[in-house]
Protein backbone atom coordinates (compact mmCIF):
# COMPACT_ATOMS: atom_id res chain seq x y z
CA UNK A 1 0.00 0.00 0.00
CA UNK A 2 1.37 3.64 -0.99
CA UNK A 3 1.56 6.16 1.44
CA UNK A 4 -1.43 8.82 0.44
CA UNK A 5 1.54 11.78 1.15
CA UNK A 6 3.74 10.65 -1.93
CA UNK A 7 0.76 11.58 -4.47
CA UNK A 8 -0.27 14.57 -2.87
CA UNK A 9 0.99 17.34 -0.54
CA UNK A 10 -0.42 21.00 0.93
CA UNK A 11 0.61 24.25 0.16
CA UNK A 12 0.22 26.73 3.03
CA UNK A 13 1.22 31.02 1.78
CA UNK A 14 -0.15 34.19 2.78
CA UNK A 15 -0.76 37.31 1.64
CA UNK A 16 -0.49 40.28 3.78
CA UNK A 17 -1.36 44.01 3.43
CA UNK A 18 -0.01 46.39 5.70
CA UNK A 19 -1.73 49.74 6.92
CA UNK A 20 0.37 52.23 8.53
CA UNK A 21 -0.56 54.97 10.09
CA UNK A 22 1.53 57.31 8.66
CA UNK A 23 -0.70 56.60 5.16
CA UNK A 24 1.10 54.15 3.44
CA UNK A 25 0.10 50.72 2.51
CA UNK A 26 2.38 47.72 1.95
CA UNK A 27 1.44 44.49 0.26
CA UNK A 28 3.80 41.12 0.44
CA UNK A 29 3.22 37.55 -0.76
CA UNK A 30 4.40 34.89 1.40
CA UNK A 31 5.14 31.28 -0.16
CA UNK A 32 7.16 28.57 1.05
CA UNK A 33 10.80 29.75 1.00
CA UNK A 34 9.97 33.40 -0.32
CA UNK A 35 8.82 36.92 0.82
CA UNK A 36 8.07 39.27 -1.23
CA UNK A 37 6.66 42.90 -1.60
CA UNK A 38 4.13 42.63 -4.51
CA UNK A 39 1.62 45.71 -6.01
CA UNK A 40 -1.55 46.52 -5.29
CA UNK A 41 -3.28 44.84 -8.38
CA UNK A 42 -1.25 41.82 -7.70
CA UNK A 43 -2.43 41.78 -4.18
CA UNK A 44 -6.35 42.24 -5.32
CA UNK A 45 -5.90 40.17 -8.30
CA UNK A 46 -4.99 37.19 -5.98
CA UNK A 47 -7.30 38.01 -3.47
CA UNK A 48 -5.91 39.83 -0.93
CA UNK A 49 -8.83 40.42 1.81
CA UNK B 1 16.31 32.71 9.30
CA UNK B 2 13.80 31.61 6.33
CA UNK B 3 10.87 32.48 5.20
CA UNK B 4 7.88 30.22 4.86
CA UNK B 5 4.50 28.61 5.21
CA UNK B 6 3.84 25.05 6.74
CA UNK B 7 0.84 23.12 7.97
CA UNK B 8 1.53 21.90 10.81
CA UNK B 9 1.69 17.85 12.05
CA UNK B 10 -1.12 19.77 14.71
CA UNK B 11 -3.20 20.55 11.59
CA UNK B 12 -2.66 17.70 9.95
CA UNK B 13 -3.86 15.65 12.63
CA UNK B 14 -6.67 18.02 13.13
CA UNK B 15 -7.71 17.41 9.33
CA UNK B 16 -7.91 13.67 9.15
CA UNK B 17 -9.89 13.76 12.70
CA UNK B 18 -12.49 15.98 10.77
CA UNK B 19 -12.47 13.89 8.04
CA UNK B 20 -13.05 10.46 10.50
CA UNK B 21 -16.82 10.02 11.56
CA UNK B 22 -15.99 8.92 14.88
CA UNK B 23 -13.94 12.03 15.48
CA UNK B 24 -15.03 14.84 13.66
CA UNK B 25 -16.63 17.91 15.18
CA UNK B 26 -19.65 20.20 14.16
CA UNK B 27 -18.23 23.66 13.22
CA UNK B 28 -19.79 25.49 16.00
CA UNK B 29 -17.73 23.06 18.10
CA UNK B 30 -14.18 24.43 17.35
CA UNK B 31 -12.78 27.58 16.51
CA UNK B 32 -9.74 29.51 14.65
CA UNK B 33 -7.69 32.62 15.67
CA UNK B 34 -4.53 34.45 14.22
CA UNK B 35 -1.79 35.54 16.44
CA UNK B 36 1.45 37.32 15.63
CA UNK B 37 5.10 37.52 16.65
CA UNK B 38 8.61 38.32 16.30
CA UNK B 39 10.01 35.32 16.08
CA UNK B 40 12.16 34.35 12.48
CA UNK B 41 12.88 30.83 13.12
CA UNK B 42 12.42 28.58 9.91
CA UNK B 43 8.45 27.35 10.49
CA UNK B 44 8.67 23.17 10.43
CA UNK B 45 5.73 21.29 10.58
CA UNK B 46 6.80 19.93 14.02
CA UNK B 47 5.99 23.67 14.91
CA UNK B 48 3.34 23.66 17.89
CA UNK B 49 3.71 27.76 18.81
CA UNK B 50 4.91 30.45 17.46
CA UNK B 51 8.43 31.34 18.98
CA UNK B 52 7.88 34.65 20.34
CA UNK B 53 3.86 35.84 20.39
CA UNK B 54 3.25 39.79 20.55
CA UNK B 55 0.94 41.09 23.37
CA UNK B 56 -1.84 41.32 20.94
CA UNK B 57 -4.89 39.49 21.54
CA UNK B 58 -5.09 36.88 19.30
CA UNK B 59 -8.16 37.42 16.14
CA UNK B 60 -11.28 35.18 15.90
CA UNK B 61 -12.00 34.37 12.30
CA UNK B 62 -15.13 33.30 12.74
CA UNK B 63 -16.90 31.54 9.51
CA UNK B 64 -17.90 34.98 7.59
CA UNK B 65 -13.86 35.31 7.34
CA UNK B 66 -13.07 31.95 5.67
CA UNK B 67 -13.42 30.90 2.17
CA UNK B 68 -12.61 28.53 -0.51
CA UNK B 69 -11.72 30.43 -3.68
CA UNK B 70 -10.97 27.36 -5.36
CA UNK B 71 -12.39 23.56 -4.50
CA UNK B 72 -9.11 22.77 -2.92
CA UNK B 73 -8.03 25.67 -1.34
CA UNK B 74 -9.35 26.86 2.48
CA UNK B 75 -8.73 30.48 3.62
CA UNK B 76 -8.73 32.49 6.41
CA UNK B 77 -8.91 36.38 6.52
CA UNK B 78 -7.81 37.93 9.94
CA UNK B 79 -6.21 41.28 10.89
CA UNK B 80 -4.55 42.38 13.84
CA UNK B 81 -3.89 46.08 15.15
CA UNK B 82 -0.49 46.88 16.78
CA UNK B 83 -1.09 48.16 20.66
CA UNK B 84 2.69 49.68 20.63
CA UNK B 85 6.24 49.91 18.98
CA UNK B 86 6.30 46.01 17.44
CA UNK B 87 8.54 43.62 15.23
CA UNK B 88 6.51 41.50 13.52
CA UNK B 89 8.08 38.35 11.22
CA UNK B 90 5.54 34.91 12.25
CA UNK B 91 1.90 34.40 12.09
CA UNK B 92 -0.12 31.61 13.32
CA UNK B 93 -3.80 29.90 13.32
CA UNK B 94 -4.91 28.64 16.75
CA UNK B 95 -7.65 27.26 17.93
CA UNK B 96 -8.63 29.00 21.08
CA UNK B 97 -7.74 32.99 21.74
CA UNK B 98 -4.67 31.22 24.35
CA UNK B 99 -2.42 28.53 24.03
CA UNK B 100 -4.47 25.97 21.56
CA UNK B 101 -2.95 24.02 19.07
CA UNK B 102 -1.06 25.68 16.06
CA UNK B 103 -2.86 24.48 12.95
CA UNK B 104 -0.26 26.66 10.17
CA UNK B 105 2.49 28.80 11.02
CA UNK B 106 3.95 31.32 8.55
CA UNK B 107 7.17 33.76 8.33
CA UNK B 108 7.35 36.72 6.70
CA UNK B 109 10.33 39.27 5.71
CA UNK B 110 10.49 41.88 9.44
CA UNK B 111 7.81 44.47 9.62
CA UNK B 112 8.58 47.38 11.82
CA UNK B 113 5.23 48.18 13.19
CA UNK B 114 4.20 51.70 14.85
CA UNK B 115 0.87 51.65 17.37
CA UNK B 116 -2.02 51.70 15.01
CA UNK B 117 -0.59 49.74 12.14
CA UNK B 118 -2.05 46.85 11.25
CA UNK B 119 -1.42 43.66 8.84
CA UNK B 120 -4.55 41.84 7.01
CA UNK B 121 -3.08 38.18 6.46
CA UNK B 122 -5.18 36.07 3.76
CA UNK B 123 -4.05 32.30 4.36
CA UNK B 124 -4.49 30.35 2.26
CA UNK B 125 -3.64 26.08 2.78
CA UNK B 126 -4.26 24.16 -0.88
CA UNK B 127 -4.23 20.70 -1.10
CA UNK B 128 -3.21 19.29 -4.00
CA UNK B 129 -1.97 15.85 -6.04
CA UNK B 130 1.27 15.18 -7.43
CA UNK B 131 -0.09 16.28 -11.25
CA UNK B 132 -0.54 19.88 -10.11
CA UNK B 133 1.72 22.58 -10.16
Amino acid sequence: MSDIRTAGEAEASALLRVDKVDGRTLFYRVTDGVSVEITHDEYDREGGA
Amino acid sequence: MAVGAKWTDVGQAFAVDQLDKNTAVAAASFSYFGAWGSGSTTPAVGDTALVSENPEARTAIPAGSMSQPTADVVRWAYTIVATGTRTVQETGIFSASTTGNMYIRIVHGSLALESGDSVAYTVNLRLKDDSEA
